[in-house]
């Protein structure tokens, strides 16, 4: 494999890296994402949400 | 106070055991998770590993991580959960196929794709994993079956990056078949598309049902599909020899009795159970771990032993291309040896025929020694003319239907004063029942045989003599010429019609013995559809060459 595509496949492997860590952050953590009550979510647009209780 | 929302179930124990999980789905999923696994590790602890299986065991690891998730996103109550192993197995599902897609091309070509289809895969999948992260791939969860609820980037991207993967997958392999005329060639690209495309498909049908119909139920069964793919897997085993199938073999043996007797340790309870099964489960181990190494030094071995024939076969054929050289020169340096001796023959004849004027006497003795001197390298440069046909199979053959026993006369007086000269004596028997039997023959090549044998006869007998007798047995005639001369070892009659290998005892006597003569003499007896070998009792013992040529009534 030539250099120039070693660097592209190194460079993907640390953005998967950066994308996982991202994500954990976001959902674990933060918990940036709406519970949907299924009823309303099947029924209604826009969906609406309940926040998650901390 | 802090309250957590949850989906209506127990939570979940290590993640992945719950009531919610259909004992399907762990079905479905453990096998597929262990078999893919296993194959996997087999491939990272192999000493040689080259790209393809690389690559094969990157997609396995891959498919062992998202089948790994999907349990999680079964089994877990909490949202939170849901959405993370969501997202991730969504980042995973088009990593999967690309990957699907460079180990059917590395194992098309041997290499991986070039640095344009690179970039192409870099460009596609980039935005795609910075998308991930973001609310346009999982943007809520249902709390009722703690299914996600997917953005545009989930929906619609990894779906349209896996197709895209998948046509790529297509495309190639009917390039493939298209350029290539071998028939098993395009068999095996077509088994491996077919095998890929089968695996990215089974494990992600589930969810492109799931996506499409939200009826998730139905990934539970997606799995299932996996036989199809260990089918492949055993194909490639079988038809390509990739793994050993023994080793691997005795790893699942020796790892299920592991387990078997492992799980005796949490089942069983009274002490002494425990301590019985303690003690052989290290007995196990030991033995077990003993099998392996065996059943792995003997396919080491094997292996060995098959790296040796390939270079053996290497070579060989490097041989067979110095043989093929070497007759190529022996007939082009015969070849313009040829010439230049007939003129040198003819003009030296000239002379000693007066037609330029009468030589003193012992000019005329010594311009005879050059003209006798240069008819035997004429000889000698026609015999390796002779040899580089018979090599190269150009050696013609003039055959008439003529009587065996005339000819045979003719040479037995042509060489009877040489024998006398020497002080021999050459003497022959004829069968009467010969008389007007014909065989098929080329009269020069058989002259040619003829005066080999008789001349060597002479030539390697010192005193005595030598008798040459011929005789019918059934549709043959049978020629022996029996002498009282030097003899042979075994050694010497083991590769006495063999090209340049003279005997120690003929270099001996005939220092100018090169070993082609008997070689051409074996070729045109064999061309006349006879045999021919030679016996004796030892060196001092005499000779015995025996002709067999068949007879046309």
């Amino acid at each position: 494999m030539d250099k120039a595509s070693k660097i592209l496949f190194a460079s993907l492997v640390v953005f998967i890296c950066i994308s996982v860590i991202a994500t954990y952050v976001r959902i674990m953590i933060h918990k940036d994402f709406s519970t949907v009550d299924d009823l309303e979510h099947v029924s209604a647009e826009p969906v609406t949400t309940i926040p998650i209780a901390q | 106070m802090e309250s957590v929302l949850l989906c209506p179930w127990e939570s979940a124990q290590y993640l992945i055991f719950s009531s919610n999980v259909p004992p399907l789905l762990y079905y479905s999923h453990f096998v597929a998770i262990i078999a893919a696994f296993f194959v996997a590790l087999y491939i990272f602890i192999r000493k040689e590993k080259d790209l393809p299986t690389q690559l094969l065991a990157l997609l396995l690891i891959s498919f062992v991580i998202w089948a790994f998730f999907d349990l999680i996103l079964w089994a877990e109550n909490r949202p939170e959960y849901a959405a993370f192993f969501w997202s991730l197995q969504v980042l995973i599902e088009p990593l999967i196929y690309a990957i699907g897609f460079y180990f059917f091309y590395a194992f098309s070509y041997r290499v991986l794709p070039g640095f344009k289809t690179n970039v192409a895969t870099f460009i596609f999948l980039t935005p795609f994993i910075f998308l991930v992260p973001t609310a346009l791939n999982v943007h809520g969860v249902l709390l009722s079956s703690c299914v996600a609820v997917e953005g545009s980037i989930a929906t619609y991207y990894a779906y349209a990056l896996e197709t895209l993967c998948a046509l790529a997958i297509i495309v190639l392999a009917m390039h493939i078949i298209r350029k290539t005329q071998d028939k098993k060639e395009k068999n095996k690209t077509l088994f491996f598309a077919l095998g890929v495309l089968s695996f990215l498909l089974i494990f992600t049908s589930g969810n492109i049902i799931g996506s499409i119909t939200e009826n998730w139920e139905v990934a539970q069964y997606g799995l299932f599909g996996m036989p199809i793919f260990i089918g492949f897997l055993a194909y490639l085993v079988v038809q390509y020899k990739i793994f050993n199938v023994k080793v691997i073999g005795a790893q699942a043996l020796v790892l299920g009795l592991w387990l078997l007797i492992g799980s005796l340790l949490f089942v069983v309870k009274s002490d002494l159970s425990r301590i019985i099964s303690s003690v052989t489960l290290v007995f196990a181990v030991i033995f077990g771990f003993i099998l392996v190494q065996s059943v792995k030094r003997e396919v080491e071995q094997r292996e060995h032993i098959e790296i040796l024939a390939s270079d053996l076969k290497v070579a060989n054929d490097k041989l067979k291309e110095l043989d093929r050289l070497k007759s190529q020169f022996l007939s082009m340096a015969s070849h313009d040896l040829r010439a230049p001796l007939t003129i040198i023959r003819n003009f030296i004849s000239l002379l000693l025929d007066g037609s330029y004027g009468k030589l003193a006497p012992a000019g005329q003795e010594g311009l005879q020694q050059v003209f006798d001197r240069a008819t035997d390298m004429a000889k000698s440069v026609e015999t390796y003319l002779d040899v580089s046909r018979i090599e190269q199979g150009r050696m013609k053959y003039d055959f008439v239907d003529i009587e065996l026993v005339p000819l045979i006369k003719n040479a037995v007086m042509a060489f009877t004063p040489n024998a006398e000269k020497k002080g021999l004596k050459l003497s022959a028997t004829y069968d009467p029942v010969l008389d007007g039997i014909k065989a098929k023959i080329d009269v020069s090549k058989m002259n040619e045989v003829l005066n080999n044998l008789l001349d060597n006869t002479i030539k390697y007998t010192p005193t005595g003599g030598m008798n040459l007798s011929v005789k019918r047995i059934g549709a043959v005639a049978r020629i022996t010429l029996k002498d009282t001369g030097v003899g042979m070892t075994e050694e010497t009659l083991k590769n006495l019609f063999q090209l340049f290998r003279p005997g120690e005892d003929s270099k001996r006597i005939n220092p100018a013995s090169t070993g082609v003569g008997l070689f051409v003499t074996k070729a045109h007896v064999e061309a006349h559809g006879g045999k021919i070998w030679a016996e004796s009792e030892g060196a001092g013992k005499g000779s015995t060459f025996i002709m067999e040529l068949p007879l046309l009534g």
